[in-house]
């Protein structure tokens, strides 16, 4: 026993010196953007009309006499009928890859397909049908935070798709930085997303897109601002959209709103007037600058109000600038409200409606617009775009569904429907 | 709280020694107290890829791994208090502050010491010991941003006790510690948000010295 001990002592300090190294493991996870390419055959081969379909991510919503058109992003169009908007029912789904505007003429809507605008009937909702298309008109596109751009060589589109992962590495037990890991992006977007403001064209014949609006119709023009340009298409044959003029607005621009002949287009950094009285030749008359931000607009009997948010455009304080434009070339602020997150706004005056993303949905009492006064706060849902529709009817999408309200008394609103959101995780 | 319970920690530390010296009777009598105080460093080492600067020409080529390892020297001080249970076995409670790079970790384990040989009486002795516990971070400073666990530590030793005339005795020890800690990280009030939870596995090589009265 006596004469063992000693070895065993050694072989003791022999197999611990041999594993002094540290082991040490990282499970991390994280969200990143991972570049998909697509041809441009498969997006023009994408197009399906299909069965209805849960709302997983919906962008931006359109109404159109009793139909509703709710985005679902980059990946096609629900269609609801609405109408009892107390029962709104689900009767189809056209896919079309890469949407993310739509605007309805008579009949007829109108859809990007990534670089392409193409146009429907819509006459038979259950039965849709594609008439037509414009080739190559967009060359960029940006939704949430994510850019896809178009390479007209190879004739394909690089868009990025969002991706959780999730991953177990060994570490250096943190002998060379303080930090543990630090933290790697894989691909550095364009950072600027694109809610913006519109109530859409007043006509009898086309519909009403909500605050989030790239496309709007006015007269027999179709308006559609990309990242950087104003394009204006004619559209008086409606399936046959001929593309008439192409003005740089510089970097930026998110919402187009068009009042009486003029168009309102909001960009991170400021506000555009726009006489449209050629429609096919829109002239800048002014801008009126604002601090970096994400800021749709709208437009009322010459007041104009603008949500200004933190965001991926910029940070500024959260705000509502009412904004007089009774004298178009030169704007001027009548006041500014402090906000908590606003996004999209709707007016139907005297009412106006903000949404606060993750704060709710808020009425105001506009009628003066140097004293507007709060009459509701809907709190506990997530509130992104409006809009309000004739007969005080109010539709209001967020990350957890379509709500739609009932807005005859403003001080109190009732909720006559929801279709909720169906999220995979 | 945990610096409030850590004060009257080291209280009682200090006051058990005089409560066993005046009260030597009863209890105490039957299994005397017993406290070893010891300094140690921690030897260990890490491995890691480091970054491959070499030509690797136009075409891919399998990549291969670079690892560099580097030293590393840890601190570490522990008290033993307990009782013996028989003359050659004590057992007690161990607490101790260990520091590896930035952090600062408080181990509580439960102790065993036992002598092996003792060749004659009142000479040296081969001691052996044992601390099995969980490090808490209560002394330890974030880094902004992290969040430090502390783990699961154990200790085996294996030394010389050298008794002096006075009754006390110098103690020398030899052992291995595996010590693991968890660090987290969370930032998700972004897009690209990101999540991480690290686990350290500290495999040390301990030499101590310190004293038993």
């Amino acid at each position: 026993m006596k004469k063992l001990l000693p070895i065993g002592v050694f072989a003791f300090v022999a197999l611990t010196l041999s594993s002094c190294t540290d082991d040490c493991e990282t499970t991390r996870t994280y969200r990143t953007t991972v570049p998909v390419t697509i041809s441009v055959e498969q997006i023009r081969s994408g197009i399906s009309a299909k069965t209805p379909q849960d709302l997983v991510n919906p962008g931006k919503i359109y109404a159109k006499d009793n139909y509703l058109f709710i985005n679902e992003v980059k990946k096609g169009i629900h269609i609801i009928d609405n109408s009892n908007p107390q029962q709104p029912k689900n009767i189809a789904f056209l896919q079309i890859p890469g949407v993310i505007d739509m605007a309805v003429k008579e009949n007829t809507l109108y859809a990007d397909n990534y670089i392409d605008l193409v146009t429907f009937d819509i006459s038979n909702p259950l039965a849709i049908k594609e008439t037509g298309r414009v080739k190559e008109v967009f060359q960029n596109g940006l939704v949430d935070g994510i850019s896809w751009y178009y390479n007209p060589q190879n004739q394909t589109i690089t868009d990025y798709e969002v991706k959780i992962i999730t991953e177990k590495i060994k570490t250096n037990c943190g002998i060379e930085n303080t930090t543990i890991n630090p933290i790697y992006y894989l691909q550095d977007g364009f950072k600027s997303s694109a809610p913006s403001a519109s109530s859409g064209g007043g006509t009898t014949t086309t519909g009403t897109g909500g605050s989030m609006a790239r496309f709007t119709l006015y007269d027999n023009y179709l308006y559609t601002v990309s990242q950087s340009d104003l394009l204006v298409f004619d559209v008086k044959t409606s399936n046959k959209p001929t593309q008439q003029s192409k003005i740089n607005l510089g970097w930026g621009i998110e919402t187009i709103f068009p009042y009486k002949d003029k168009l309102f287009i909001g960009s991170n950094t400021g506000m555009y007037i726009f006489d449209n009285k050629n429609p096919e030749k829109p002239e800048r008359l002014s801008i009126f600058q604002h601090a970096r931000a994400c800021d749709p607009v709208i437009v009322h009997n010459d007041i104009a109000y603008v949500t200004l948010r933190t965001g991926w455009c910029g940070t500024s304080p959260n705000q509502l600038d009412v904004v007089n434009v009774a004298n178009l070339t030169s704007p001027t602020l009548i006041k500014s409200y402090q906000m908590q997150h606003p996004a999209g706004l709707g007016i139907d005056f005297p009412n106006l409606f903000v949404c606060e993303s993750q704060y709710g949905l808020k009425s105001f009492d506009a009628s003066s617009a140097t004293n507007i006064t709060l009459q509701q706060h809907i709190e506990k849902i997530d509130a992104y775009d409006v809009i309000p529709l004739e007969g005080k009817h109010l539709l209001m999408v967020g990350k957890d569904g379509l709500y739609q309200y009932d807005t005859s008394n403003p001080k109190n609103l009732k909720q006559l429907s929801v279709i909720p959101v169906k999220r995979e995780n | 709280m945990k610096k409030s319970f850590i004060i009257i920690l080291m209280g009682v530390m200090s006051f058990l020694p005089s409560l066993a010296q005046e009260e030597a009777k009863g209890f105490f009598k039957k299994y005397p107290f017993v406290n070893m105080t010891e300094f140690g460093l921690l030897f260990g080492r890490g491995k890691f890829e480091s970054y491959n600067y070499l030509y690797r020409g136009y075409y891919p080529q399998p990549y291969e791994p670079v690892y560099q390892v580097k030293n590393r020297l840890n601190l570490s001080i522990q008290t033993f208090n307990g009782i013996y249970l028989n003359p050659k076995t004590s057992v007690g409670i161990t607490v101790g502050v260990d520091s590896y790079g930035s952090t600062v970790l408080m181990p509580f384990s439960a102790g065993i010491r036992r002598s092996l040989v003792q060749k004659k009486h009142g000479g040296s002795m081969l001691l052996s010991s044992l601390d099995v516990g969980y490090a808490t971070t209560w002394l330890n400073e974030e880094n902004s941003g992290f969040q430090t666990k502390g783990g699961f530590s154990i200790n085996p030793a294996i030394g010389y006790k050298l008794p002096m005339r006075n009754g006390s005795a110098w103690l020398i020890n030899v052992g291995y510690r595996i010590q693991r800690a968890e660090y987290s990280q969370k930032r998700t009030d972004d897009f690209y948000w990101y999540e991480s939870n690290e686990v350290r596995n500290y495999k040390r090589f301990v030499v101590r010295f310190g004293i038993e009265f």
